[in-house]
């Protein structure tokens, strides 16, 4: 029998309030849930991350760890009670100011963090404001605008710069105003319709095993349990994938890793879901586990799927790497490893789906794209396209962790076959054991040098962990095979790419796709190779790199925008002004700085249809809309394509409209991956929006018999020089009384070959953006941790549509790699996956994150919107390798497996750790 | 079967009276809960293996100050980290106990976190542990039926995460005997990353500086081994030295024997055999700072 709510009065947001609630629910649950006070979020639940920070009787406090219950008699301000779009605080309008917010999930915690900050610290410094507000993770922004926001908010104004809206300008972001002040709606915080099902899913807590049966009468039997969703209720196909449909939606008899979806138990309320799951009876035959890709590949290993073990196998030659090989001066080979990294979105996978009442769905969720994500739900629940809405809702991040679809599919399925509102929210432990992770791999890299130092041949061999599905091996294999030798012209190039199966989880698309692991390998080794031939990093690149002319090795040639050269001399010589300007390392440290250059090819390639589509329309209220396929999650998308469509129509941002997202409503424009979206939807838009304007200024030159070339549009109307001859409202009226239409749709391809099947060979990606890194690192020779005490990053982004926004990809993506290459490492025991929340797993925050230095080398991109061409990716990609060398040159030792964890650089360092033998250290 | 997390109670205690009796009357059913920050970790890691009530003592003021008495410093249990950080008393006597208090979590979990709670939780991984037992802290616990008694604090735990805290009773403060004038103490700690972070390996060290030699030693390191250990023979051949990182070095062998760590996740047995000297290293430099200071 429940228990009666007590009763508890809180003051939130200056309103007192008495309240009942059951006497164990969490603050965080009773804000959001209870009093629709959804600005505060849940990353984590455990206190790690500080989404759910709100102020308690005037402290910081994290609301996921509080029971409602326990402040009874509070003060409480959540970021609702800070400010509002319309009276935002300073704090607020400094974070808007300094694009201090992407996907925005961390921000409300971070703005309530920030402002008791100021309050009690006004004068902080950088290094403090970052020890202050370690309790808050970001996962987006490297914390670089955060803490330059923090600055902007301490001098007390903050005006938003006024009419800086065009290509090129810093603009500020179109739905900042929302995500600082609390009022953005992620999927976790809409509104509960009128009879919600809540749906809570069966894991699998094996890692390899038979299913033979799944129980289901004693949930069913608990109160408030309405139905269990098994792959029996399946009605259309019971398997998807990406690349090939090889995941079940819901396990049918053969369970492949821990944590895999079994059943969904749909209740009248959450905890009476966790109930009812708690009770579903899954009985099994456990089978063997596969647990790594050499156990998978070898002779007798239990099969994962009829066809083998072996899921992806690519090669490419070029020249004849052998022969090349043998005549070489000089042989390096090398083994490198990099392991099994999370995205670690922070906002947690959720869906929910509204049956539409003729037996279609409409589902509201993060996304990277509504069209692949419909066309699965559509294929599981065995209905046409048409009948099923996707809807993309602010998403909290991405970073390739939302190319699968998850809780989609489940809560469509649970709407459909229950007539009713579902939703599914996963817990960060659902998060970690069941999405994908960057395929850990290993690496080995044989190369033949010249006496000079010029490469005459590779041999590369790349052996990677799929886990229990594919995803996206496929596409990712082969982006390895296409980055794999690096940014050089290597005439003999021999790789063999191989994917397995296993039973670690499942491996998919991660920020890099691939190119992050070889590239990680290329460039420690291009270190290697110079160590072996006599030259330093940067002449032994000089030497080799790509460049206008030359060829990559898959034999495409580099026809233009290669900002290559630029990139690695501003890199090295900013890097060696800031290294000038430190004080000597303190006692017991030495420092180190390491190169990496980079290429990395911009969109799906492969001869993939790669189209950007966009329509723009002039609207009866006088504003123009944007409509595309494309997704924002944090990157700045419906900023960029404001900002495009402003400086092509001449318009003020007040007077542009982005829509995205939406199946019903926008065109496809493919996926939200590939660093693609500026550079092909974006000039979509551009191709849109000019050809529009273009046939309405016609139009207007002949109605008003006025000069083509004096007319434009302004936020004001249509001017004829410096007179207006309509507002845009009459304008468009006018329009539509002569019959002259309004809307314009473009689309534009990238353009790509298939790579020939046998060889590699092709035009694989077109354009490519380049990119050179230096990061310099502090070692303690005795603890061996590692420090990094500065990242420069040069970019060659071919135009930065918005600086401001690139800057924070690049922080944000360093952020990423740095984590990548000192820390985060999803562990496995046999299997089980051992890194389940963020106190396990760890990522990076403020006290771990230099100041990142971006440069960026504007190298335009003939077909790209104003020469634009990607660097949501290269980013990540091209800072582990520069970590690892700064750590080589500091210590001279050489780790080639990520991350580097103090426990090995102290191995490394002293021989045998925790002997005496460490009294001879000086210092 | 899963409990319904609906049935579970919640009892909200104003005077430790009240506590007491609900303690007494509830024993092993009710959860005792101070800042939450354990507890609501591992409701959320089990739900199913959850208490059928929660005790909460939050909001008993009586249980919260820090105060001197003649020959101690008496800190409440459910006194917290941020509490600790910022008190003046304990700057002053244990600037240790400051320096842990600073270490734990980020500023939401100091504002909760309590000391009772992290030496009742009992985790070898406890910041406040190791100063606790340098201190040596007096554990006070009291019961309904049997009133107050005190432990010290090299007693308190019987094994990994095990205590002599009974069913009815409460932890309701620690006695730190004040130091004699000289005393030095101080804290540190590797952790995983650079703040908010579970410790790999910590350590705390008070000594009297007599002159430039070092009296009285007491020496305790946290997670290497299942509760926080002093170092009785380390603490020995420190006893009458002159403080320096080179004192760590020649002590390190035995210091080696006396701790046990093992592999675990958060880090290995040899490292954190080795940053246990590197912890001491660094606490003998800064004693002897500390020591050159008062000297000038
Ligand atoms: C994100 C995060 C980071 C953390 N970082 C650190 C860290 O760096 N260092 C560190 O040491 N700890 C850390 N912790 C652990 C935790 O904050 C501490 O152990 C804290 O001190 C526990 O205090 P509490 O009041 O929250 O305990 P609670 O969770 O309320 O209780 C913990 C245990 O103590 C019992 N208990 C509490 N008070 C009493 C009492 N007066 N009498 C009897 N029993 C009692 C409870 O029954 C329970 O068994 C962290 C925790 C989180 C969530
Ligand atoms: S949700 Fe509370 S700290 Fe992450
Ligand atoms: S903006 Fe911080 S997590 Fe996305």
């Amino acid at each position: 029998m429940p228990e009666a709510p007590v009763e508890i009065t809180m003051t939130i947001n200056g309103v007192p309030r008495t309240i009942r609630t059951p006497p164990d629910r969490r603050l965080l649950d009773l804000l959001r849930d209870d009093l629709g006070l959804t600005g505060t979020k849940e990353g984590c639940g455990c206190g790690e991350c500080g989404a759910c920070t709100v102020l308690v009787d005037g402290a910081l406090v994290n609301a996921c760890l509080l029971l409602a219950a326990q402040a009874d008699g509070a003060s409480i301000t959540t970021v609702e009670g800070l400010g509002t779009p319309e009276s935002p605080s300073v704090v607020q309008a400094a974070f808007v100011a300094e694009t201090a917010s992407q996907c925005g999930y961390s921000t409300p915690g971070m703005v309530v963090a920030v402002t008791k900050l100021l309050e009690d610290h006004p004068e902080a410094s950088r290094d403090e404001a970052r020890r202050h507000l370690s309790g808050n993770l970001c996962r987006c922004t490297g914390y670089r605008q955060i803490l330059n926001a923090v600055e902007r908010a301490r001098s007390g104004h903050v005006t938003f710069p006024a009419g800086a809206d065009g290509v090129g300008r810093s603009a500020w972001r179109v739905d900042a105003l929302d995500k600082v002040t609390g009022r953005t709606r992620y999927a976790a915080d809409l509104p509960w319709p009128e009879g919600l099902l809540h749906g809570v899913t069966v894991r699998s807590t094996e890692v390899h095993a038979r299913l033979v049966e799944v129980r289901t009468g004693r949930a069913l039997a608990m109160p408030g349990v309405v139905r269990v969703l098994t792959s029996k209720d399946i009605p259309g196909e019971t398997h998807f994938g990406n690349a090939t449909p090889d995941q079940p939606v819901l396990v049918v008899d053969h369970i492949r890793f821990y944590g895999e979806a079994i059943a969904v138990v749909l209740a009248e309320s959450l905890e009476a879901a966790r109930d009812g799951a708690a009770a579903v009876e899954v009985v099994t035959e456990p089978l063997p586990p596969v647990t790594s890709p050499e156990a998978a590949l070898a002779d007798g290993a239990p099969l994962l799927h009829p066809d083998g073990n072996l899921a992806v196998h690519h090669r490419l030659s070029r020249g004849d790497a052998r022969a090349a090989m043998a005549r070489a001066d000089v042989v390096v080979e090398r083994t490198y490893r990099t392991p099994a990294q999370e995205h670690v979105c922070l906002e947690p996978e959720v869906a929910v789906a509204y049956p539409d009442g003729a037996g279609g769905v409409t589902v509201k969720a993060p996304s990277q794209n509504v069209f692949f994500d419909r066309h699965h739900i559509a294929r599981a629940l065995g209905l046409s396209k048409n009948r099923v809405r996707m809807i993309q809702t602010p998403t909290g991040a991405a970073f390739g962790g939302r190319e699968d679809v998850y809780a989609h599919t489940h809560a469509a399925l649970g709407a459909v076959l229950t007539g009713r509102p579902t939703r599914i929210v996963w817990t960060r432990e659902e998060s970690q054991v069941a999405t994908t992770k960057r395929h850990p791999a290993v690496m080995q890299y044989k190369a033949g040098l010249s006496s000079n130092g010029k490469i005459l041949a590779m041999e590369i061999r790349v052996l990677a962990d799929t886990g229990a599905y594919q995803s996206w091996a496929p596409n990712i294999g082969r982006k390895m095979l296409v980055h794999a030798t690096g940014p050089y012209d290597v005439e003999n190039v021999s790789t063999d790419i191989r994917m397995a199966y296993t039973n670690n989880g499942i491996s998919g698309a991660f920020r890099g796709f691939g190119a992050t692991q070889v590239l990680f390998a290329a460039e420690c080794f291009a270190d290697e190779l110079a160590t072996a031939a006599g030259l330093s990093p940067v002449a032994f690149r000089r030497l080799n790199h790509l460049a206008i002319g030359r060829t990559t090795a898959t034999g495409q040639k580099i026809t233009g925008s290669c900002g290559l050269a630029e990139c690695m001399d501003r890199a090295v010589a900013e890097a060696e002004r800031m290294a000038s300007l430190r004080p000597p390392p303190p006692p017991g440290t030495v420092r180190g700085r390491g190169l990496s250059t980079i290429y990395y090819g911009i969109g799906y390639g492969n001869a993939i249809p790669d189209i950007g589509s966009a329509i723009v329309e002039l609207l009866p209220e006088g504003m123009f809309q944007v409509r595309c396929g494309a997704v924002e999650y944090g990157q700045g998308l419906l900023t960029v394509f404001t900002q495009i469509a402003a400086e092509v129509l001449g318009v003020g941002r007040g007077h542009i409209r982005v829509m995205t997202g939406d199946s019903a409503e926008t065109p496809d424009s493919g996926s939200t991956v590939a660093s693609r979206q500026t550079y092909v939807s974006g000039e979509a838009v551009r191709r849109a929006a000019e050809r529009l304007r273009t046939e309405l200024l016609e139009f207007a030159a002949q109605h008003w018999q006025r000069r083509l070339d004096r007319l434009t549009f302004t936020s004001d109307g249509l001017a004829a020089g410096g007179d207006i001859l309509c507002s845009l409202e009459a304008f468009h009226r006018i329009c539509v009384e002569k019959g002259v239409r309004t809307r314009r749709q473009a689309r534009f391809k990238a353009s790509s070959t298939r790579l020939d099947l046998e060889t590699g060979q092709g035009n694989a990606y077109w354009p490519y953006a380049f990119a050179a890194h230096v990061a310099g690192v502090e070692v303690d020779t005795r603890t061996g941790n590692v420090r990094v005490i500065s990242i420069v990053a040069a970019h060659d982004v071919g135009k930065a549509i918005n600086p401001a926004m690139v800057e924070g990809q690049i922080a944000g993506g360093a952020a990423q790699g740095l984590g990548f290459a000192l820390f985060e490492n999803h562990r496995f025991d046999n299997g089980v996956p051992l890194t389940r929340n963020l106190d396990t797993y760890r990522i990076p925050g403020f006290t771990d994150m230099p100041d990142v230095v971006p440069i960026l080398v504007e190298e335009p991109e003939p077909t790209g919107p104003f020469g634009a061409k990607g660097v949501g990716e290269p980013v990540l990609v091209a800072l582990p390798p520069a970590i690892a060398n700064a750590v080589a040159a500091a210590t001279g030792k050489r780790f080639r497996e990520l991350p580097i964890l103090p426990e090995d650089v102290r191995r490394a360092l002293c021989g045998r750790p925790g002997n005496a033998g460490s009294a001879t250290e000086e210092g | 079967m899963a409990r319904s997390l609906a049935e579970i109670r919640f009892y909200t205690p104003k005077t430790l009276e009240e506590a007491l009796a609900i303690r007494a009357a509830e024993r092993s059913d009710a959860m005792p809960m101070a800042g939450g920050t354990d507890v609501m970790v591992w409701r959320r890691a089990a739900p199913d293996e959850g208490p059928a009530a929660y005790l909460s003592l939050w909001g008993l003021r009586e249980l919260k100050q820090i105060t001197k008495r003649q020959s101690c410093i008496e800190i409440g249990a459910t006194a917290t980290f941020a509490q600790l950080a910022r008190s003046p008393l304990l700057r002053e006597n244990f600037p240790a106990l400051v320096e842990a208090a600073r270490h734990v979590g980020a500023a939401q979990i100091q504002n909760r976190a309590t000391i009772g709670g992290n030496v009742v939780n009992g985790s070898p991984a406890g910041d406040s542990l190791p100063v606790l037992a340098v201190a040596p802290a007096m554990v006070v616990l009291t019961s309904k039926g049997r009133g107050t008694r005190r432990v010290p604090f090299g007693a308190f735990y019987t094994g990994y995460r095990q205590t002599v805290l009974e069913d009815d009773e409460l932890l309701v403060s620690f006695e730190l005997p004040l130091p004699p004038p000289g005393t030095w103490s101080g804290f540190e700690k590797v952790g995983s990353r650079r703040a908010q972070t579970i410790s790999k390996v910590m350590a705390a060290l008070q000594a009297r500086l007599d002159g430039d030699t070092l009296h009285g030693v007491a020496l305790a390191y946290g997670s290497v081994a299942p509760t926080v250990i002093r170092l009785p023979r380390t603490e020995a051949l420190l006893e009458g030295c002159s403080p320096s990182e080179r004192l760590a070095d020649d002590v390190s062998g035995t210091l080696n024997q006396e701790i046990a760590p093992i592999d675990d996740l958060r880090s290995t047995a040899a490292y954190r055999r080795f940053a246990a000297v590197g912890l001491l290293r660094r606490l003998l430099r800064r004693c002897a700072a500390a020591q050159g200071r008062a000297a000038a």
